[in-house]
């Protein structure tokens, strides 16, 4: 899962940058508009955390040139003022969400979780396809109510892969969306990382939730389902 | 630095005045002077005729003075009128005594034609000319013609026009000085009210005075009263900036003195205490700060349409408790538009609705308009807006509490959930409404406001 941090506050940000790190999150990080509108085009975001008080190109400036170019990845604004004025501005401007500084970073990890799983269709926080159960908020994934061990960058990889259920994912997208640096093309990190997935999910090799499709690259084959009939939302 | 007012007017008056003033000046002296050249041209064609009475033509054909001549300037030298007969065959002329220099220089006119002009005898002699010419029947058949000429001097004239000029430009300077003065008083007067705003102006920023306090005329009072309203504003923006800042420094030494202490004793769970102190502080910082900010009534704001941004607030808060699938209704008349600043209700409306999206299960409906309400001098329309949700409500004991808590800005009380509508019921007293709690018709809250709005002049 692949995170944009544009934020002018440099602890602010190095902090960010280091806890979404540990929670298995691909970051990229700007310190002001212009920089965070590169970034932007430059890499593929799932999701993007925005300043509203940034130097140069303002935050809701930012928000509103990336919907404009198609950039429809959710957004959640940090807001210093805590002013209706500038958090219904900022969501008009097309954020999904927003933090009033100073804030938890469990509030904030928890926002970012529920955005981008509910941008995908999900409108509850619980994943389920088939047997494998995963829980956004408490970042534990079970298979037939038997927890797995799974380490935040396995745990952010698989939930990549089931809010992407059934689509194809070659090897270049899953190494763009979960790796922090760029991997060689030619490198089997990808497969060596499917496989321990694999091994960890399905250890009897009964459940085949990944299937290769070769050199296309992954697909995630669980049938899913939402608890509850999808929410009833202004999303558009 | 552009003409100041009175400048302008004056100087615009003083040229339609002076050339008023000028053209009629003109008109008059031409029209005058027209009319005395007329009376030259009357008064000498009768001395022609009377030289004709008075002169016969004798036997050898000579002119001579054959009856008396009343006139009796033709016959003093130099006396300024002179006559002459000539015969157009220029055989005879006959003069008159008065003409001693010489002979005035006349064409010749056949019978019934006249000259009238002007010429000089000498060079420093104008004289006004007037000819006619007739014919005297000579033994029936034979007929001579004569060429009568009467030449006046030019001097009574002039004298007579510059006198007519005198009085003329004297008296239309003389009028248009009066006028002058008196549009200039007229201006003094006029824009005194101006003069007085720019004096009072002066002593309010000095600090000697608080408003305009002169009463003022009716086309001024538009501005003024809205210069007061504004400065009332101002004081009391920077009265509530004074509290908040006041009450700031106040309220945030008691979390740090426990942080001081804490620090100082280095006991145990020491980030437990650190992190609530830190988050009461931040909230303190938020309650003060959008008090602060509380704009209050002024007759500048313009119009707010309520349900647009009821609507606004309404799309953001869907985004935001998107999981949760509020359904919210918009009760409000779409043109329904008050006068009440933007952030203010903005700050409002977020506060009020955020929390029934919070506090609320599925259901919230936000109502609002205007209602007329008379009470003495304060008769006016007040502004009302309700939101009510499906909640768990607001325990009625509770009422009073939580409307106080806001009221009295004790920091102390201010947590969490609480200061939405700590910060709406300080916007509320802020423009002297009022705010109530209730029962929604899902038996969950309902919170309502009272403004009353300022009446705009007329």
């Amino acid at each position: 899962m692949r995170v944009l941090v544009v934020e002018d506050e440099t602890t602010l940000r190095e902090q960010l940058l280091a806890q979404l790190r540990q929670q298995g999150y691909a970051v990229d990080t700007a310190a002001d508009g212009h920089e965070g509108l590169f970034a932007a085009t430059e890499y593929p975001c799932d999701v993007g955390i925005i300043d509203l008080g940034l130097p140069g190109l303002s935050g809701i400036e930012l928000i509103r040139r990336l919907r404009a170019q198609g950039r429809d990845f959710p957004i959640l604004i940090l807001t210093a003022r805590g002013r209706w004025q500038d958090k219904v501005e900022g969501l008009e401007a097309g954020a999904d969400d927003y933090l009033v500084k100073p804030f938890h970073i469990e509030e904030l990890l928890a926002r970012l979780n529920a955005l981008v799983r509910r941008t995908k269709g999900w409108a509850q926080p619980v994943l389920r396809c088939g047997p494998l159960q995963l829980d956004t908020r408490t970042q534990q994934v079970s298979v037939d109510d038997a927890l797995v061990e799974l380490t935040a960058f396995e745990y952010k990889a698989l939930e990549y892969l089931m809010l992407h259920a059934g689509q194809v994912l070659s090897k270049t997208a899953l190494s763009e969306h979960l790796y922090d640096e760029d991997v060689d093309n030619d490198s089997n990190v990808i497969e060596v990382f499917i496989g321990r997935l694999r091994r960890k999910l399905d250890p009897q090799q009964s459940l085949r939730p990944i299937e290769t499709l070769r050199g296309r690259g992954y697909r995630f084959t669980l049938n899913c389902h939402d608890v509850t009939d999808s929410g009833p939302g202004a999303a558009v | 630095m552009t003409m100041s007012l009175n400048r302008r007017l004056l100087l615009a008056a003083s040229i339609v005045l002076l050339a008023f003033f000028g053209i009629t000046g003109l008109v008059l002296e031409r029209a005058y002077r027209h009319s005395a050249e007329q009376a030259v041209f009357d008064r000498l064609q009768g001395q022609v005729i009377a030289l004709i009475a008075a002169l016969e033509q004798g036997d050898d054909g000579r002119i001579y003075l054959a009856n008396a001549l009343a006139e009796t300037r033709f016959f003093t030298a130099g006396s300024g009128l002179y006559g002459q007969v000539g015969r157009n065959d220029g055989r005879d002329v006959w003069h008159s005594p008065s003409l001693t220099v010489q002979e005035l220089a006349v064409a010749p006119l056949l019978r019934g034609q006249h000259f009238f002009g002007q010429d000089r005898l000498a060079p420093d002699t104008p004289v006004f000319v007037f000819s006619l010419g007739t014919s005297w029947e000579e033994n029936t058949s034979f007929e001579r013609s004569y060429t009568f000429t009467v030449a006046e001097h030019r001097q009574a004239f002039d004298d007579q026009l510059a006198a007519y000029r005198r009085l003329l430009w004297g008296w239309l300077a003389a009028v248009a000085l009066g006028l002058l003065l008196v549009q200039g008083s007229i201006l003094r007067w006029g824009l005194a009210p101006l003069r007085r705003v720019a004096t009072e102006l002066v002593e309010i920023k000095a600090g000697h005075q608080q408003g305009l306090n002169y009463d003022y005329p009716r086309e001024l009072r538009g501005l003024t009263d809205n210069l007061n309203a504004l400065l009332e504003a101002q004081r009391c923006q920077l009265r509530r900036y004074r509290e908040a800042l006041g009450n700031l420094a106040h309220s945030l030494k008691t979390p740090l003195a426990l942080l001081q202490g804490n620090a100082e004793s280095t006991q145990q769970d020491a980030s437990a205490l650190v992190q609530e102190q830190v988050e009461r502080m931040a909230q303190i910082i938020d309650y003060q700060l959008q008090r602060a900010a509380a704009a209050g009534q002024t007759a500048l704001t313009a119009p707010v349409a309520v349900a647009t941004l009821a609507g606004q607030v309404l799309a953001a808060l869907d985004k935001v408790y998107y999981d949760k699938g509020v359904v919210a209704d918009c009760l409000i008349d779409v043109g329904l538009e008050v006068q009440l600043d933007r952030q203010d209700m903005m700050e409002m409306l977020g506060n009020l609705l955020d929390n029934a999206y919070k506090y609320g299960r599925r259901q919230v409906v936000v109502t609002a308009g205007l209602c007329e309400h008379h009470a003495g001098e304060n008769s006016g329309s007040v502004f009302e807006c309700c939101v009510e949700d499906d909640g768990p409500g607001i325990e009625a004991s509770q009422w009073r509490h939580v409307l106080q808590r806001g009221a009295r800005a004790g920091l102390a009380q201010v947590s969490g959930q609480g200061i939405g509508l700590a910060v709406v019921q300080d916007i509320v007293v802020a423009y002297g409404g009022q705010m109530t709690l209730g029962v929604s018709r899902w038996r969950g809250a309902r919170v309502c406001v009272h403004l009353p709005l300022m009446n705009t002049p007329a």
